[in-house]
C-alpha cells in the first residue's frame, strides 16, 4: 500500500498514464520524459501523437501499443499480455503513415507482447496492409474487425483469414449477452498464429470451437451498422478452406436454437452460400423462428430466394418466418424469377407459374410469416426491372398476383 | 406520480454495503452490465473497490445524474451556463483529496468504467503535472530518478527548449 501511495503515478497502468498525458502539451510531455524512465517513452509517444494529430485529427491508434512497448517495467511480469489497437481513422492515412507506422511495428515487435486485438471500424487497405505486415507471427490474434470492402479484394486473403478466425471467435461474443462488447479475450479461445493459419485454423475447427448455447444468433452483413456485436456474414464469402457457415450451422446442430435471424445484407453470393449451407444442415437445426432482413437491392439475385424456400422446407420445426420488407421484395421475386415465372420474356409458361405459386403458398401455409412493414411482392426480370407484383397479406399468403398477365389493370 | 426509483445494492471489497438508485449505479458500465446479467435485486460485489473509494465514485455518479437531470429541466439558455458552473465548482471540491485517494479513484473509475470520472481524475493529475520541471514532477509524485546522469543529460540536450 505504501508503494502505491508513494509511487502512485508511476504505478498506474500504462493506458491510464497515456490518458493523463493526452491532456498535456508538448512542453509538459518533454518534461515528463525526463522525470522517469517509465514515463519517457510513453511521453515521447504522446508527444508524437500530438504532432501527428495536427495532420490527422481523429486517431487513437497507437497509444496503447506505445504504452505497452515502452512502459512495461519489471513489475509488469504478466505471462501474456493482450493489447488493443483502435484505429479510429476514417480517412486514408496521408503521409503520416510513414511517420506513425514504423513505430507501431516496432511496438508490435515487443518481445513480451503475446496477444493483440484490433478494433478497426474503418481500417483502410493501407492501414490493414501495414498492420498485417506488422503483426509478428508469434502473436495471438484475439480479435480483428475490418471493413468487408477490404475482404472483397483477393489480395487480402491473409487478412481475411485472420478475420475469419476472429469471426469464429466473435461467435461466442455475439452469442452471449453477458460478455461485454469486444470481450474476446474472455472467451476460451485457442491460440493460433497467422504463420500457419490454414493448419491452425483447420485444427481449431476440427477440435470444435465450444460455443455457448444461445437463443438468438444474429448474422449481420454489415457489422458496422449494428450495435449488437453482430457477426459479419460477408466474411463467409472469403472462406474457402473451412466454411464458417457450415461450421456455424453444424455447431448448432442439436442445440436448442430457437430463433435464427439472418440479416444478410450486402452480398448475394454470401447470402446464397449461407442459405445453401443452412438448407443442407437445416433438418438438424431445431430452429423455430427465422428472420430474413436487410438485404439490399441487387439485380442479379436469381436463384437466391429459391434457396430461401429450400431452407424453409428443410426446417420442419420452423414455425415463424419473419421477412423484412427489403428481403421480401427481392427474395420472393426471385422465387419467380429463378423459375422464369411471370417474366416479360418467360422461358416458362403460366403452368410453371401455378406450380411454383402453389408450392410457394404451401410453404407459407405451414409457416407463419410475419411481414415487417408494408409489403408488396414484386417481381423482377433479369434486368432488375420490377415487372409484376402481388399483394401479400400479413399472414403471408399470396392473395393476388398483380402481374399484367393476371391483372391487366394493375 | 412517478414510482420510486429502483435501488440496487453494491458492496465493496471490504464488505461495506451501498444502496443507490439503479440510475446512479448504472453510470458505471461495469455495474450496469452486471445488473443486466443478474438482475437488480441481486447485490453486486465489487471486489476491486474499497468502500471509501466506492463512496466517492457513487457521490460523483449521483451528482452527475443530478446535473443531467437539471440540464433536461432548464428552460432558459443562461441556466445552462449556471448549471455548468455549479457542477464545475462541485467537481473542484470533489477533487480536493489526497493524492493516494486520487489514484485509487482513478483505478476505481477505470474498473467500474465511469468514463466521466476517469476523465475528470486524469485531467486532475495532468493539471498537477503541468508547468512542473522534471525535478518537481519527481518530488511531487515521489518518483525516483531512474536515469543515469548521461541519459538525463541527453534527454535534456535533445529537448532544451522545453526547459527554458
Amino acid at each position: 500500500m505504501r508503494k502505491v501511495k508513494l509511487q502512485g503515478l508511476k504505478m498506474l497502468p500504462a493506458e491510464i498514464l497515456a490518458k493523463i498525458m493526452s491532456y498535456l502539451d508538448q512542453r509538459d510531455l518533454l518534461r515528463m520524459r525526463q522525470a522517469s524512465r517509465r514515463f519517457s517513452s510513453l511521453a515521447h509517444m504522446q508527444e508524437l501523437q500530438l504532432r501527428w494529430k495536427v495532420a490527422s485529427e481523429d486517431d487513437s491508434a497507437s497509444l496503447s501499443l506505445f504504452a505497452l512497448r515502452h512502459c512495461m517495467g519489471p513489475e509488469d511480469s504478466a505471462p501474456s499480455l493482450a493489447i488493443t489497437i483502435g484505429l479510429g481513422v476514417e480517412k486514408d492515412f496521408p503521409v503520416e503513415v510513414d511517420f506513425c507506422w514504423p513505430s507501431l511495428i516496432q511496438a508490435l515487435n515487443c518481445s513480451r507482447l503475446t496477444a493483440i486485438r484490433c478494433e478497426s471500424w474503418d481500417l483502410t487497405q493501407l492501414q490493414a496492409q501495414y498492420l498485417m505486415r506488422a503483426i509478428p507471427s508469434e502473436l495471438t490474434i484475439l480479435g480483428l474487425q475490418t471493413s468487408p470492402v477490404i475482404l472483397e479484394d483477393p489480395n487480402w486473403q491473409r487478412l481475411s483469414m485472420l478475420t475469419q478466425l476472429i469471426y469464429n471467435s466473435r461467435i461466442g461474443e455475439a452469442a452471449t449477452s453477458s460478455v461485454p462488447a469486444w470481450g474476446i479475450a474472455q472467451l476460451p479461445l485457442k491460440t493460433f498464429s497467422h504463420r500457419s493459419i490454414h493448419e491452425q485454423g483447420r485444427q481449431v475447427f476440427a477440435d470444435g470451437f465450444q460455443l455457448p448455447p444461445v437463443e438468438i444468433l444474429r448474422l449481420n452483413g454489415d457489422p458496422f451498422s449494428s450495435k449488437e456485436n453482430a457477426v459479419s456474414v460477408n466474411i463467409l464469402q472469403e472462406v474457402q478452406l473451412c466454411s464458417p457457415s457450415q461450421h456455424l450451422i453444424s455447431k448448432y446442430t442439436g442445440v436448442n436454437l430457437q430463433r435464427l435471424h439472418l440479416c444478410a445484407g450486402g452480398c448475394p453470393t454470401t447470402t446464397r452460400s449461407l442459405l445453401e449451407e443452412l438448407a443442407r444442415c437445416a433438418p438438424e437445426v431445431a430452429c423455430r423462428h427465422l428472420t430474413f432482413g436487410g438485404m439490399r437491392s441487387y439485380t442479379n439475385t436469381v436463384g437466391r430466394s429459391m434457396d430461401l424456400f429450400k431452407v424453409v422446407n428443410a426446417m420442419p420445426r420452423l414455425s415463424t418466418l419473419a421477412l423484412q420488407r427489403s428481403v421480401c421484395v427481392h427474395a420472393c421475386a426471385d422465387v419467380h424469377a429463378s423459375a422464369n415465372l411471370h417474366c416479360p420474356s418467360p422461358r416458362d409458361g403460366s403452368t410453371t407459374l401455378c406450380t411454383s405459386l402453389a408450392s410457394y403458398t404451401a410453404v407459407l401455409k405451414r409457416v407463419t410469416v410475419r411481414i415487417q412493414g408494408a409489403f408488396q411482392l414484386k417481381l423482377q426480370n433479369s434486368s432488375g426491372l420490377e415487372t409484376q407484383s402481388a399483394d401479400l397479406q400479413p399472414n403471408g399468403h399470396v392473395v393476388m398476383c398483380m402481374c399484367r398477365t393476371c391483372c391487366p389493370d394493375a | 406520480m412517478a414510482g420510486k426509483a429502483v435501488e440496487v445494492k453494491l458492496y465493496s471489497c471490504d464488505g461495506e454495503d451501498f444502496r443507490v438508485p439503479s440510475t446512479v449505479a448504472s453510470r458505471s458500465e461495469t455495474v450496469k452490465n452486471m445488473l443486466e446479467d443478474t438482475g437488480e435485486e441481486d447485490a453486486v460485489p465489487l471486489p476491486n473497490v474499497h468502500g471509501r473509494t466506492l463512496s466517492l465514485v457513487l457521490d460523483f455518479c449521483k451528482r452527475l445524474v443530478q446535473y443531467e437531470k437539471d440540464l433536461q429541466d432548464i428552460t432558459e439558455d443562461f441556466q445552462h451556463g449556471q448549471l455548468d458552473d455549479e457542477f464545475n465548482a462541485w467537481k473542484q471540491d470533489f477533487l480536493d483529496i489526497d493524492q493516494a485517494v486520487l489514484y485509487e479513484l482513478i483505478m476505481a473509475a477505470n474498473f467500474l468504467n465511469v468514463a466521466e470520472l476517469l476523465d475528470l481524475c486524469c485531467k486532475e493529475v495532468a493539471r498537477l503535472i503541468k508547468g512542473k520541471s522534471p525535478e518537481e514532477i519527481r518530488a511531487y509524485f515521489h518518483i525516483k530518478n531512474d536515469f543515469t546522469p548521461q541519459e538525463e543529460e541527453e534527454v535534456r540536450r535533445e529537448n532544451q527548449w522545453a526547459f527554458e
